[in-house]
């Protein structure tokens, strides 16, 4: 894909999701396919899969300006502005989801320490802050000794601001697919996973329009590799010890995703696309074009992941009367076209935005070369 | 300052529905909003079958969960014992609708998420709740758990009673009479 086709897809994305952000401010909440039983829809799937990669490209950077670790000092540049980009994107479709984004000046005045978003939502603005100035100090003064001193601070606030994004679900004791430690671990495993990906899809466009080759493509890759195998451990383990038991809403939910609604989903895209097929291209076959197929599968992959993630949490009905529980059933959610025109704008913002800061700023490190 | 509660006895719920409907004309809710609503369940097998009926609201729990999770301490208890949502504060996340183990909140139009409020004006001039009022068997028996002369404190201290989900450990104070 060059330049020019990407620019023209990402608009045509902006365009869609500007109209779909349009008729939701206009139609309001009710443009939505949520309803009151199924209150989070795929905005929070996208918000999550967006803030992830971001989190994940800091930990990817991290490798290089905070360990020192080669070829990874060479990407620092670009992971700090596309983890910046990315960030904002999950924002932007937060704040679309959000009704009364303004009232969240309250957390300001009156915060809520026992509130896992409100640590989620405050550490990741936080976490902008930091990429800021360490993108400041890098691309914009070219001062290596504060910019290292900034990424440290973001590398151990993504740690700390996706953990807390995985709190956000598992602090929810009503809902038992998500209760518990797995997700703040699971979320910190799934962003470096993300932004491995994202990291391989962007240096081989990258090098092949400049028609460079660097050693970060086949690193990553390896490292990728790694993230993938555990990452499907994680799944199974997680889908087993959902079944174990037939614990009530947990159970359900898991079976969800084994061989119900969500099964498709989960096997077809979460486990074959995202996690199976990546990971056999980059074990069997070594060649660039094969970690770029990986990379791109594993993004599409990792999307199903959190949309099954937000789906089966919800998907079984609240048992209330528990002394005379009902049948299980599953509750439906579709998203509406509003809703998905508001995705397309979160990947169009990002391509737009990720081409203009390529295009006006200097993101190559100094000794990288055409060859 | 009073400790407001309510007892309910499902045994003599008809299922007319005037409790949500008296609920909805108070609050001018259209009819596909309500904050409480009857959950059937038949018990037994054939020819031996029953249809129990259970009312549910906002239990105004002790410890809430849609207190806990509230980033911006929209929803609060008073305490009188009634949990509230102040709609300038709240940012429509839709955390309580997910931490909430009843399913008793729902969004406005706004995407304020509304819930049962114990119509705490009405209880402020003396008056009960319409969906106490309105209730041709008594189903809900609304008041002061701290005046031991209280009708529910009276009931409470006769009759067996039970409270949902307990082990969520969310303490409500809506208690319902065992069969």
């Amino acid at each position: 894909m060059n330049q020019k086709t990407g620019l023209v897809l990402s608009a045509i994305l902006t365009a869609i999701g500007a109209i779909g952000a349009v008729t939701l401010l206009i139609k309001g909440h009710g443009a939505m396919g949520t309803t009151h039983q199924f209150p989070w829809g795929i905005f929070i799937s996208a918000y999550v899969f967006f803030v992830l990669i971001g989190s994940g490209l800091c930990l990817i950077s991290s490798l290089g300006c905070v360990f020192g670790l080669e070829p990874f000092t060479r990407l620092t540049r670009r992971a700090v502005v596309l983890a910046m980009i990315t960030l904002m994107a999950g924002f932007l479709i937060m704040g679309l989801e959000t009704p009364q984004p303004l009232h969240m000046i309250y957390m300001l005045f009156c915060p809520n320490f026992s509130a896992a978003i409100f640590w989620m939502g405050s550490l990741y603005g936080v976490y902008l802050i930091f990429l800021a100035g360490e993108f400041w100090y890098l691309i914009l003064q070219n001062n290596a000794g504060k910019a290292h001193k900034f990424g440290i601070l973001a590398f151990f606030t993504a740690l700390a601001a996706s953990s807390n994004l995985g709190a956000v679900f598992g602090f929810l004791h009503a809902r038992p697919y998500w209760e518990g430690a797995y997700m703040p671990i699971y979320f910190i495993l799934t962003a470096f996973l993300s932004g491995s990906a994202a990291i391989i899809v962007l240096y081989y466009l990258l090098e092949k329009k400049n028609g460079t080759v660097s050693s970060i493509l086949p690193v990553t890759a390896k490292l990728m590799a790694l993230l993938l195998s555990i990452t499907l451990f994680f799944t199974l383990w997680k889908l087993l010890t959902g079944l174990y038991g037939d614990i009530p809403g947990k159970a359900a939910a898991s079976a969800a995703l084994l061989s119900g609604p969500y099964a498709l989903h989960f096997w077809g895209m979460e486990i074959g696309v995202g996690l199976v097929a990546p990971l056999f291209l980059l074990l069997m076959k070594r060649s660039r074009p094969a970690m770029f197929s990986a990379a791109v599968l594993s993004l599409v992959g990792i999307f199903f992941m959190r949309y099954n993630l937000v789906m089966a949490g919800q998907i079984v009905p609240l048992e209330v009367i528990d002394q005379s529980p009902l049948p299980v059933s599953y509750l439906a959610y579709s998203p509406s076209w509003v809703e998905l025109a508001v995705v397309c704008l979160g990947f169009g913002f990002v391509g737009l935005a990720y081409l203009f800061a390529e295009k006006r700023l200097n993101l190559a490190p100094t000794e990288e070369s055409p060859t | 300052m009073p400790r407001y509660a309510m007892l309910i006895d499902p045994a003599k719920c008809t299922g007319c529905g005037a409790c949500r409907v008296a609920c909805q004309m108070q609050w001018q809710l259209p009819p596909d909003r309500f904050y409480n609503r009857l959950e059937f369940r038949e018990k037994g097998t054939f020819p031996k079958v029953r249809q129990e009926i259970f009312p549910v609201q906002c239990m105004h729990c002790d410890n809430p969960p849609c207190q806990t999770v509230c980033p911006t301490k929209a929803t609060y208890k008073t305490a009188d014992g009634i949990v509230h949502v102040n709609p300038q504060k709240c940012i429509g996340c839709k955390m309580c609708m997910t931490a909430c183990p009843y399913d008793v909140r729902q969004p406005n139009e706004k995407g304020i998420v509304e819930k049962c409020r114990f119509c705490d004006d009405y209880v402020a001039k003396g008056e009960q709740p319409p969906c106490v009022t309105t209730c041709m068997n008594t189903v809900r028996v609304f008041g002061d758990l701290d005046d031991p002369k209280s009708e529910i404190s009276l009931l409470l201290a006769e009759k067996e009673v039970y409270t949902l989900l307990p082990h969520m450990g969310t303490k409500p104070r809506i208690f319902y009479v065992r069969k």
